[in-house]
């Protein structure tokens, strides 16, 4: 027995927290050393026998809440109070109040100042980021569930799509972000798998215009590591994807005929090629040259040969499909990719280009027009745009030596004269 | 021996076990690691714990935990040379009782002493 009292006091001196049991009046019937501990600072030397007086920097008026909450299991729900001591440190005190049968109260104080602080640490926090995701411009800061679906939107979300919080919440990233070239569900499969991904694309913004995103998505863990939803971050990229573009497309475009230089034909005729091998679909390739154009240019000048290189683009371009490809590969010098072509559609294409060139009265000076014609060399393509580009070319060289205003197809079996 | 003579110390150090249980006060002995190396008779029947419970364990962190603040242990631990009385609450046997408590520590000596005296 003395063993079982001994241990128990033990228990008591050790408990980390504190307990006091009391009766209706007040009297301390026992309490642990850390009950008078968490106050020691702050109650009257003689009050320790009297749980009102120990009490009181925490409840004030315990006699008077007593008989308040008479009959009452919960005298007093968990409360806290923050007890500044005479030394300087501030500690909170959290206290609840027991009835476990009528007569006797249990007291149970715990200090919770660790734990408020650190509260304290994760509001600002809270705040902190609260202020920058609602405040931030041109970006929408907002989270999915796990299952992809808006489950947190905010300000910066209504700036910049438009969409308040009840229309948001639950659609999906491809409902916000318009991917050009994958569905978002892969974009988030791959976002768990690697933790990040971003992406790219269309999407409908607050004015109802289209306006260009660059999105990344995070992947949010919870507590043993596995997906638990996403933070995305969308930024309205419209003005560096139209400068980019507008870049790109100067840097392939001819600036005197507006169509694709020597870089921006390859480019794009390489695509298109692809695409023919794929899909088994024949294409032929023209090489163009204008006739004399020395001749033309020492007659009328860099100005007269320009407006006669605005001239022939023109004709060319009006002449074939708008999925055909015209390039201006340098000097005087054009090629065409038809796709879909095979070498006789080709040459029936080149030959109404010759005799459009031959119709044209390009006005170089007033009242002055320059006689112009065209030699073009056809050649159909076997995969190869580069081979295909120099057989045209070899094509071409015969239609010159053959005496120009002239189409020539190249075949295996040799060049045919298709003009004459 | 009285709480209150001036060589309390000289005359702890110099006090067998049977001098010691004989004292109206409790003294709690440590050794520079505050592990307890002296619980007398006085001060095991003011807590209800017995010395074989005590002996050997950290008494600011593993006896009572209560003086572990910067009134007791902060003393023991900062000040090489500490005599000082200090009024205070022990938890005794599940009563608030108020103490006298005299804080005992001398450069070089075996033993730190907390004194402790109900008032």
């Amino acid at each position: 027995m003395d063993d079982d009292l001994e241990r128990l006091y033990e228990l008591l001196y050790l408990l980390p927290v504190g307990v006091v049991s009391f009766d209706t009046e007040g009297t301390v019937e026992a309490a642990n050393p850390l009950a008078v501990q968490l106050l020691n600072p702050f109650v009257e030397p003689g009050a320790t026998g009297d749980a009102f007086r120990l009490l009181a920097p925490l409840v004030s008026d315990l006699a008077t809440l007593l008989d308040e909450r008479a009959g009452e299991k919960v005298v007093l729900a968990r409360q806290r109070t923050t007890l500044r001591r005479p030394d300087g440190p501030v500690s909170t005190v959290e206290l609840a109040i027991h009835r476990p049968r009528p007569g006797l109260h249990v007291a149970v104080l715990s200090d919770v100042t660790e734990l408020v602080r650190q509260e304290q640490e994760l509001r600002r926090e809270r705040d902190r980021i609260r202020v920058i995701v609602e405040t931030v411009r041109e970006y929408a800061i907002y989270a999915l569930d796990r299952d992809g679906r808006v489950d947190s939107w905010n300000a910066s979300g209504e700036r910049l799509f438009g969409l308040s919080s009840v229309d948001a919440m639950g659609q999906t990233l491809a409902q916000l972000v318009v991917l050009e070239d994958e569905g978002t569900e892969r974009a988030l499969e791959e976002a768990v798998f690697a933790g990040w991904r971003r992406l790219e694309g269309w999407s409908t913004g607050a004015d109802g215009v289209l306006f260009y995103t660059d999105t990344m998505i995070s992947t949010l863990v919870d507590g043993s590591g596995h997906p638990d939803g996403f933070v995305v971050i969308t930024r309205d990229a419209t003005e560096a994807r139209l400068r980019e573009e507008s870049l790109r497309r100067e840097a392939d475009t001819d600036p005197l005929t507006s169509l694709a230089n020597r870089r921006g034909f390859d480019a794009r005729a390489v695509r298109l090629v692809a695409a023919c091998e794929v899909n088994g679909v024949p294409a032929s390739v023209l090489m163009l040259d204008i006739d004399h154009f020395k001749a033309v240019n020492d007659t009328f000048g860099h100005d007269g040969g320009d407006i006669v290189l605005r001239a022939f683009a023109e004709t060319v371009a009006a002449a074939v499909r708008s999925l055909d490809i015209v390039g201006r590969l340098g000097g005087e010098e054009f090629a065409v990719l038809l796709p879909g072509a095979d070498v006789d559609a080709a040459a029936r294409t080149a030959e109404a280009i010759r005799a459009k060139v031959e119709q044209l009265h390009i006005e170089v000076a007033p009242g002055t027009s320059a006689p112009v014609t065209v030699s073009i060399g056809v050649a159909p393509l076997d995969g190869d745009l580069a081979g295909a580009l120099g057989r045209a070319d070899d094509a071409l060289y015969r239609a010159k030596a053959g005496g120009r205003n002239r189409v020539v197809l190249h075949t295996d079996t040799g060049d045919v004269d298709r003009t004459g | 021996m009285d709480i209150d003579d001036v060589d309390v110390l000289d005359q702890l150090l110099d006090a067998d076990d049977d001098v010691l249980d004989a004292l109206p006060f409790g003294v709690i002995g440590m050794d520079d690691d505050h592990q307890v190396v002296l619980y007398n008779r006085a001060e095991s029947a003011l807590s209800g714990l017995s010395p074989e419970r005590v002996l050997g364990r950290h008494f600011f962190s593993e006896v009572a935990p209560c003086t572990n603040n910067f009134m007791v242990a902060h003393r023991f631990e900062e000040e090489e040379t500490l005599d000082a009385f200090v009024d205070y609450v022990f938890t005794l046997r599940m009563k608030p009782t108020p103490v006298r408590l005299r804080l005992l520590r001398r450069t070089g000596a075996a033993r730190q002493y907390l004194l402790v005296q109900q008032t």
